[in-house]
């Protein structure tokens, strides 16, 4: 194991990752922007290093002071955390060049996992199931109208490169999809220096279900299961669930047993995530995208499995071996998550950054378990330069029906103050009829008017 | 990751009286000023060893006056953005204040450069004393230091030439023992003796 790690990253997945390494015996080195400085979860570290100014662009997302930082604090490895420089296949490179072990798969797999078709193309390759369209970029306008009309309307153009919706455009007829390609093409060109497009048909509803992998250098990978996300807003997950109510025990063994599959088919190693939109109809799962890092959401498998994520990730960089096979790996209860953003839901979600004049969420009022995840505590800033979460709550019971109840007794039981939270937005959520049956898809945040 | 710059300013924060110059990125701090040291805007005040190379620290705009800090102990001192480097009196600026208006002025000294590019080793091995001192006089031939090229190490003799005087005397190593400097870079600021 590594005798010191740089976490690259702030907040709640900086405390996440520092607490595991500590547990694992290693020295935790963070970085924090000169906002960030004195912070008290900065205390959770072993030695701190500002690397710059507020803003993002000056501090976590500055990919030399995060490397030279390391150096000077004798690190062997780096952890991105999630956000910032996680997905950026050159920072991992640069790790790489100057000695440091990047916690995370090669660059390589991560420049490809990062483009939308490449990656299609990859997991096509190693038995996924895409969504039905264009085999592979368009050329022109020509060929995007005959794909449409092969598999029928509505289709969705996205952008290769694409992100943040840029480059992307729904069309409902041969004369929409006419006026859509040049735009996107030249929106795509703008914002990512590549227009390159293909084509796929568009599903509306459906329910966004991921697998969460991890592969070694030995080239095996187990599967965790599954978690359904499909309580969204604006593409944003807001809860989080494993398992998912829409998987039979079957359905749920094949689809673990061929995501694992996928991962050792491209030599994946690490933690990550394979997302799949499951059909509103049919119910049928193809491959959305693959994140090759370690998710927001993945206490609610730690809490079925029982597995340490971020140990385990430590543990593969480390050189080692997954620690258990595929059968060693079972399910018990149910777990879900709720994401506490400082946000203002009756005001169109605007961020409410302040001081946090109460902050207590009790961990005792069950029938179920309760984890907190977070780094803030009575009395903290919430800055306003960065992401709007603020804690986690996990809850895990033996069944969905008492994760659920020991999740309303919790949020209710919350006091927080100072800024305005998601809470309201997840009580209503939890105690809606479309939740509690389990049947809900992304289109719409259940129990909550549009 | 381009950074063509040789040279940043320090950061400039008040406290109790006094000026406090803090780092402008995360790296090697190295060739501090000296305690009592006068400084003027300007003015070179050590380097910072950087993942994309070497910068020289330089006394911004406004602040005059006299270190009144320690040096680091470490020839390379790990600094974060915004550590505090020096704390300056600017009580103490006295005369040197007056006379180094111009900006250049206390750049513009007599220095010896760097020939080659390579590593600068102040003392002939480890647990000698260095080659020279501020204070000590230079004579033509006279040993500077070592410079160490892909693991060969020659002598830098002092020569009067580039407007060097034929006898100077050393005011200050500009860069630290065992720092890197690149071809052109001051390595000593020197005065007529």
């Amino acid at each position: 194991m590594f005798r010191s790690l740089l976490v690259a990253n702030r907040g709640e997945v900086a405390v996440r990752i520092a607490r595991a390494a500590r547990d694992a015996g290693v020295r935790v080195v963070g970085i924090v922007s000169s906002a960030d400085q004195g912070a008290s979860w900065t205390e959770e570290f072993d030695e701190v290093v500002c690397v710059g100014g507020p803003a993002p662009a000056e501090s976590y997302l500055r990919m030399s002071a995060i490397v030279q930082a390391a150096r000077q604090t004798g690190c062997a490895a780096v952890h991105p955390g999630w956000g910032f420089l996680a997905e950026n296949a050159r920072f991992a490179a640069l790790c790489e060049q100057n000695g440091l072990t990047f916690v995370g798969p090669a660059p390589s797999t991560m420049e490809r996992m990062g483009l939308k078709w490449p990656s299609k193309v990859a997991m096509r390759a190693a038995g996924l199931d895409l969504t039905p369209g264009s085999d592979g970029l368009l050329t022109d306008i020509e060929e995007a109208v005959r794909v449409a009309e092969s598999v029928g309307y509505p289709v969705i153009l996205k952008a290769d490169a694409g992100g943040g919706g840029r480059g992307m455009r729904i069309c409902r007829t041969d004369a929409e999809v006419r006026e859509a390609f040049p735009s996107a093409r030249a929106e795509a060109t703008a914002a990512f220096g590549n227009g390159a497009l293909f084509l796929e048909k568009f599903v509306t509803g459906g329910r966004h279900i991921e697998v969460q992998i991890l592969g070694d250098r030995f080239g095996r990978a187990v599967h965790l299961f599954e978690r359904d996300c499909s309580v969204q807003r604006n593409h944003q997950k807001l809860i989080e669930e494993s398992p998912s109510p829409a998987l039979s025990p079957e359905e749920r063994a094949e689809l673990g047993a061929r995501a694992a599959q996928a991962a050792e088919a491209i030599g994946y190693v690490g933690a990550g995530t394979i997302e799949f939109l499951a059909a509103p109809d049919s119910g049928r799962l193809s491959f959305m995208e693959m994140n090759t890092r370690l998710q927001v959401e993945h206490p609610v498998t730690e809490m079925v499995t029982g597995i340490d994520i971020v140990r385990e990730q430590l543990r593969i960089a480390a050189g080692g071996a997954v620690g258990f096979t595929q059968d060693g790996v079972s399910l018990e209860g149910h777990s879900i998550e709720c994401r506490i953003n400082a946000e203002d839901p009756s005001d169109g979600f605007r961020p409410t950054p302040g001081t946090l004049d109460e902050f207590s969420i009790p961990l005792d009022l069950g029938p179920g378990r309760v984890r907190v995840d977070t780094h803030v505590s009575q009395g903290a800033e919430v800055p306003p330069y960065y992401d709007s979460l603020i804690a986690k709550v996990i809850v895990h019971a033996a069944d969905r029906a008492q994760a659920i109840e020991t999740m309303q007794r919790t949020l209710g039981g919350a006091r927080i103050s100072g800024v305005s939270t998601t809470i309201p937005l997840h009580l209503a959520v939890l105690s809606s009829d479309e939740f509690t049956s389990g049947n809900y898809d992304t289109r719409s945040i259940p129990g909550w008017p549009a | 990751m381009s950074s063509a710059s040789h040279s940043l300013d320090l950061r400039m924060t008040h406290e109790d009286g006094l000026i406090v110059l803090r780092a402008p990125d995360v790296g090697y701090f190295t060739a501090p000023l000296g305690r009592g040291a006068v400084v003027a805007p300007g003015m070179t005040a050590g380097a910072l060893q950087r993942l994309e190379g070497t910068v020289q620290l330089t006394i911004p705009p406004g602040v005059r006056g006299a270190v009144v800090t320690d040096p680091p102990e470490r020839v390379l001192s790990a600094a974060g953005f915004g550590e505090a480097l020096y704390r300056i009196d600017p009580a103490g600026a006295g005369e040197a204040a007056a006379e180094s208006d111009a900006p250049e002025e206390a750049g513009a000294g007599l220095v010896l450069v760097a020939e080659q590019s390579g590593r600068v080793w102040h003392r002939p091995g480890p647990g000698e004393d260095p080659f020279c001192a501020p204070g000590s006089v230079l004579e033509d031939g006279a040993a500077v230091c070592l410079v160490e090229v892909m693991k060969t190490f020659s002598t830098v003799p002092y020569r009067p030439v580039k407007g060097l005087p034929t006898r100077g005397r050393v005011v200050r190593w500009i860069v630290g023992d065992g720092a890197d400097v690149q071809k052109g870079d001051p390595i000593l600021e020197l005065e007529q003796a």
